[in-house]
């Protein structure tokens, strides 16, 4: 009882403290959910030499002479004034290739707006789609401004799946005393069954809520057929069939179940466009040839069609160019270093072949003793008619190649630490190769030693 | 030369400290430091948000290269100003809420007091994800995430705290920049789709120098020499301590208690030529080289081969106040050394009798697994004709096999005819030693009756 009361201290402090400083910064609070991280905005102000951003380097923050705290309410505001000058305006109609899906959303609100009834919508797509970009598009569309009230939430943040009813009532704004999820789940319901705006609820990555019995996907996806709901769901979640899976009874009936919209992985021309018309803002096109772009573009769409990922690789091949650049003593922007197909390639590979840079490594990076014992461990794989290879096994046939070329055989012990086991029982162990035979021996044959301890069919043992 | 015995105390103890403390200095690998010293800078001076993985096997010197650019950045103004270093270690910080416990001590939120965070896990994930977000890449300062043992972060709960990190990190709130340190080159694909997708790919690889034999020596050689009073008055110049408000993160351990060589440094000018002088000799010599090759051989890391080191000057006192040829000699053979071959020398000789009895039934039967009164029916055919092995009694003998097992020399099967139901008799084992183990081991105890070695070599009795 004393710990309890203890506790509840504790926390209320803690909300006292929340509190306080809420009604300090509430502009901010609201404000901030609406100009909201374009992923193609953040990228155009970072990865590209603008003007602006060498001017800050030479007189901003390292001639700032006082350290700055990271205390909110100051921070929050300063923040607050930036947005609404820069880019609010440019944030919307921004988003280049999703114009069909954000075109079938509006169309979607929009009737269930002329209705004034609610509805659910599930979005599902890959990640590095756009999803949730479009629908932060979709909360600051200039139409709905006045007529909806949007709530965006991205359900990895909470810990607990009960926790989200609180999550939703506090971003409404409800009053609630008491703590339980059911005072919180019933506060929403009655403020649903009161007169109110149309609330669009956002869900970002909706199947973190998924529980033992979904009860909580399930409440919050019949909330929309309640009679007074006024109530626009979405749920984002890169799973094609959550619906089919997660909440198969809301199939039974027809108004409850969700439409779905599909955001397909962007094509290798999407990509182009997307990467063009972030360049173009900054104008640095220019770095980019047109056979760059194109192979950039290729080898992401033909893998993930991750936006992010091009985005990702061509911040890091203008960063390299930007290197040259600075080496070569360069500043006037006509004479700019453009990105060579080499380049491209390189970046390329570091992001995708992590296997094959291991590959050249091993040539490399490799003792020479467990490049024999790689050689054996091939050996016995090629030749020998048993794939169950034990630790012990191996050690026989690796003792015997060293007796064969006169190397010095380590003990089993540390034959053991090389194969780098833990296992308490570590002679009979099994072993297997984690990467593909071809491409280790495609890295092992260049040379002569290793060429020849490979065609040794003697050492097995037979 | 009268060496005065405290010239060999304080090369011993400086020697060590060096070895064990001066995780600030370091070489090779200049691209890859250039790399993250740029990253690091760049989040700091312009306020970009980055993400990045090092990854390279266990002692290639991961951690020492971090320290070393902070150790490098820290004294400068314009970065310790402008950064909050959160460092989190993924053996200390098991699950995410201790992680982020730490996390919002380490930034000095406002819900933390004296290091005491309040709050459940949910109110602090918002708290801290609200403050991030309130930031602004112009405003705010940044934040650098250093997460040690990444690969054990990607193992928590649904990788909430690694979703919200790069989630941070790819969208435009306050800048920060997560670096990841581990030895598992697969760890990306722990990652979970979307948080996969939030990293940037950017991979930075360590791997040990090719066949650099000559680049090990002198190391070893670097390693052993005390610098002259001369370069100790350019590193001086060079050198900048880092400023106390720097280090007013408690958790930040990397780059407290950095090694300062003017603390140790008492030498004669003689003495510092007279030792360089000798372990450039050392070095040299042609017996050192075969050791060191043989041990780079077998590993061809840094941070082992320091250990090793170590262990060679902690021997140094007034008797022996240079490092000879023979204590590295030594310190090879100990290197190479078996334990499994020195414990087995050190069993009774009813023991090793009893493990050269399971020798010879996995011989026979090719590695078929025994229980105790298989073996002592064997060894009871010896001992009937041995003259010294006569008349033990049948529980002295399964004690002794008792004890073998409790040296883990010999397992117990699982599954059939292993388990703990089966009488302790007639539970089946299998030999955890190697052949070769066994007969070095007997030939390496002198005090074995000659019958018994002979047994050793043959089954035929």
């Amino acid at each position: 009882m004393h710990r309890r009361t203890r506790l509840s201290l504790r926390s209320s402090i803690v909300h006292d403290k929340e509190n306080e400083h809420e009604e300090q910064t509430t502009p901010r609070k609201r404000r901030s959910k609406l100009p909201v991280n374009v992923i193609e905005d953040e990228t155009d102000e970072e990865v590209v030499p603008s003007p602006k951003k060498s001017a800050r380097k030479s007189r901003g923050r390292p001639s700032l002479p006082l350290p700055k705290p990271i205390v909110e309410s100051e921070d929050a505001e300063q923040a607050d004034t930036s947005w609404q000058e820069g880019s609010a305006s440019e944030l919307v109609g921004k988003l280049p290739e999703r114009e069909k899906e954000y075109d079938q959303l509006v169309t979607f609100v929009e009737n269930v707006l002329d209705k004034g009834g609610s509805g659910s919508l599930y979005i599902s797509g890959p990640p590095g789609t756009g999803k949730t970009a479009t629908l932060q598009r979709i909360l600051n569309h200039g139409p709905f401004v006045g007529k909806l009230r949007p709530v965006y939430i991205n359900c990895t943040s909470i810990k607990s799946v009960g926790s989200i009813y609180k999550k939703i009532s506090e971003a409404l704004g409800l009053k609630v005393t008491g703590g339980t999820e059911k005072v919180y789940q019933g506060a929403i319901e009655a403020y649903l069954q009161r007169k109110h705006k149309t609330v669009m609820l956002v869900l970002d990555e909706v199947d973190q809520l998924s529980s033992s019995k979904q009860t909580i996907l399930y409440s919050i996806f019949e909330w929309p057929s309640r009679a007074t709901a006024r109530l626009i769901l979405i749920g984002i979640a890169n799973a094609l069939d959550l619906t089919d899976r997660l909440l198969t009874r809301l199939k039974a009936r027809c108004d409850l179940k969700p439409h779905v919209i599909q955001f397909l992985p962007y094509t290798k021309q999407q990509i182009v466009t997307i990467l063009k018309s972030c360049l173009e803002a900054t104008d640095s096109l220019a770095r980019f040839p047109e056979p760059a772009l194109a192979l950039l573009a290729a080898k992401v769409a033909s893998t993930s069609g991750d936006i992010r990922r091009a985005l990702f690789i061509a911040r890091r091949l203008t960063e390299g160019v930007k290197k040259e650049d600075r080496k070569n003593g360069t500043t006037t922007p006509t004479a700019v270093t453009t990105v060579s197909m080499g380049q491209v390639m390189a970046v390329l590979n570091q992001v995708y072949g992590g296997a094959q840079t291991l590959s050249q490594d091993l040539d490399e990076g490799f003792p020479l003793q467990q490049k024999i014992l790689i050689c054996s461990l091939m050996l016995v794989l090629k030749h020998g008619k048993n794939k169950d290879i034990t630790v012990g096994k191996l050690h026989d046939v690796y003792r015997s190649i060293c007796v064969k070329r006169n190397l010095h055989a380590v003990d089993q012990t540390e034959f053991i630490n090389l194969c780098s086991l833990g296992k308490k029982e570590p002679r009979m162990h099994r072993v297997y190769l984690q990467w593909d035979e071809e491409e280790v021996s495609a890295a092992l044959n260049d040379k002569q030693l290793i060429n020849s301890i490979m065609d040794d069919v003697s050492c097995l043992g037979k | 030369m009268p060496v005065l015995q405290s010239e060999v105390d304080t090369t011993r103890k400086f020697i060590k400290a060096r070895l064990l403390k001066d995780r600030a200095s370091f070489h090779g690998y200049e691209t890859e430091r250039q790399h993250i010293r740029d990253l690091l800078q760049r989040t700091a001076e312009l306020g970009e948000s980055n993400s990045v993985l090092l990854l390279g096997p266990r002692g290639c010197g991961k951690t020492t290269l971090i320290t070393s650019v902070l150790a490098e950045l820290l004294p400068q103004q314009t970065f310790h100003r402008n950064t909050l270093i959160v460092y989190l270690n993924g053996l200390i910080h098991t699950d995410d809420r201790q992680a982020l416990k730490s996390a919002t001590a380490q930034m000095n939120l406002e819900n933390a007091v004296d290091g005491k965070v309040f709050g459940s896990f949910a109110e602090n994930l918002a708290f801290l994800l609200e403050c991030l977000k309130a930031g602004d890449r112009k405003k705010s300062k940044s934040v650098i995430f250093l997460l040690e043992e990444f690969d054990l972060f990607c193992s928590h709960h649904n990788q909430t705290l690694l979703y919200n990190l790069f989630d941070v990190a790819q969208s435009a709130q306050a800048p920060i920049c997560v670096v990841g340190i581990t030895a598992r080159l697969d760890v990306i694909e722990l990652l979970e789709k979307r948080v996969k997708s939030r990293f940037s790919h950017r991979q930075i690889f360590l791997f040990p120098p090719e066949d650099d034999f000559d680049g090990r020596v002198q190391l070893f050689a670097d390693l052993l020499k005390l610098p002259t009073e001369q370069q100790l008055r350019r590193m001086d110049a060079t050198y900048t301590p880092i400023p106390k408000e720097a280090l007013h993160n408690d958790e930040l351990v990397l780059v407290r208690n950095l090694f300062n060589p003017m603390h140790f440094y008492r030498f004669s000018p003689k003495w510092v030529t007279e030792w360089n002088r000798h372990i450039d000799a050392l070095a040299k010599n042609q017996t050192v080289k075969t050791v060191l090759k043989n041990i780079y051989d077998y590993d061809a890391l840094e941070g082992p081969f320091r250990m090793l080191l170590l262990e060679l000057v902690n021997g140094l006192d007034e008797d022996r106040s240079v490092i000879t040829v023979e204590s590295i000699q030594e310190l090879g053979r100990s290197y190479e050394a078996d334990d499994k071959v020195a414990l087995v020398a050190g069993l009774s000789v009813l023991e090793v009798c009893l493990l050269i009895a399971m020798k010879h039934h996995s011989e026979i039967y090719d590695r078929d697994p025994f229980n105790f009164e298989m073996i002592l029916t064997r060894y009871g055919k010896f001992a009937n004709s041995s003259s010294t092995m006569q008349n033990i009694e049948r529980s002295v003998a399964l004690k002794a096999f008792e004890h073998l097992k409790n040296l883990e020399l010999i397992v117990p099967m699982t599954g059939v005819g292993g388990g703990s139901k089966v009488l302790k008799e007639y539970q089946l084992h299998r030999l955890l030693l190697t052949y070769g183990q066994i007969s070095q081991a007997v030939l390496k105890m002198q005090f074995l009756p000659t019958e018994i070695k002979q047994w050793a070599q043959s089954s035929l009795i």
